[in-house]
């Protein structure tokens, strides 16, 4: 089972799928999408401590992807 | 002391007397600037008058309805207040619950060492070594070889998430597009 977690105000949302079930995949591609239209920075991460990588583009095979807002400086 | 308020029966719905004792009407002057004339004052005219006292028996005082807050509710209001309040307090507490978690499912062993015993971890990128401390705002610290701080930086999500969740996002920032993160941070050199 693959995740998504979209840090938020109210702390992270989690957004799950299985990459056979295509309404699963379509439904995450979509926040995706929306989030990443938005400025929201995408990261595909494995294993703790693991360097993960910028994604552009959803990815359904993916293990774990963290959605970041925009960051500003402060 | 919470000095109570009624309509002043001629006023023009945005008009209310006091009728606390000094402190209630030491408190109307300080809270609204307003002396027995019913002239808007400085704050600082505000201020004395609140610190030593000289206010006037029967104060008008003009309240913006919009900005007026009750001073009175009835205890099921103070109730339903207490609660929301309450359900606020838990939803902050299982969103930083939830960013920890998140967070420290990122880090090495080490890396988790470093957070319980200083509050704050360390990475390496190709070029530099940062120490990303708990906090939102200047909590990364750019080390020399020896440790020492040489910079801070200071970048954040736009949004105000849990602090976990700052840290989360500075790390695989830095780990993954430095350069952009050093383009958008705020930099003191420390000398």
């Amino acid at each position: 089972m693959s995740e998504m977690r979209v840090l938020g105000k109210e702390g992270d949302t989690k957004v799950t799928w299985d990459a056979d079930n295509w309404e699963e995949v379509e439904a995450a591609e979509a926040t995706f999408d929306r989030l990443t239209k938005k400025g929201y920075r995408a990261f595909s991460v494995k294993k703790s401590g693991d360097k993960g990588s910028i994604v552009t583009k959803f990815d359904p095979e993916a293990e774990k992807i963290i959605l970041i807002p925009p960051i500003v400086g402060g | 002391m919470c000095p109570t308020y009624t309509a002043d029966p001629g006023g023009t719905g945005g008009t209310y007397r006091s009728s606390a004792g000094t402190a209630g009407r030491t408190w109307n002057t300080w809270a609204t600037h307003n002396d027995s004339t019913a002239s808007a004052h400085s704050t600082s005219a505000a201020w004395t008058a609140w610190s030593e006292g000289t206010v006037s028996n029967a104060t008008p005082i003009n309240y913006d309805p919009a900005y007026y807050i009750p001073v009175h509710q009835t205890p099921k209001q103070l109730e339903a207040a207490a609660e929301a309040s309450r359900q606020r307090k838990e939803k902050r507490e299982q969103a930083n619950a939830r960013a920890e978690e998140l967070l420290r499912s990122m880090l090495t062993q080490e890396q988790q060492d470093q957070l319980n015993i200083m509050s704050a971890f360390i990475i390496e990128t190709e070029l530099r070594k940062y120490r990303i401390r708990r906090g939102r705002s200047t909590n990364v610290d750019e080390l020399d070889g020896s440790g020492k701080v040489v910079a801070r930086l200071c970048a954040h999500p736009r949004e105000g998430v849990p602090n976990a969740d700052t840290m989360l996002a500075q790390m695989l920032m830095l780990q993954t597009d430095e350069a952009e993160f050093r383009r958008i941070a705020n930099i003191s050199v420390i000398r």
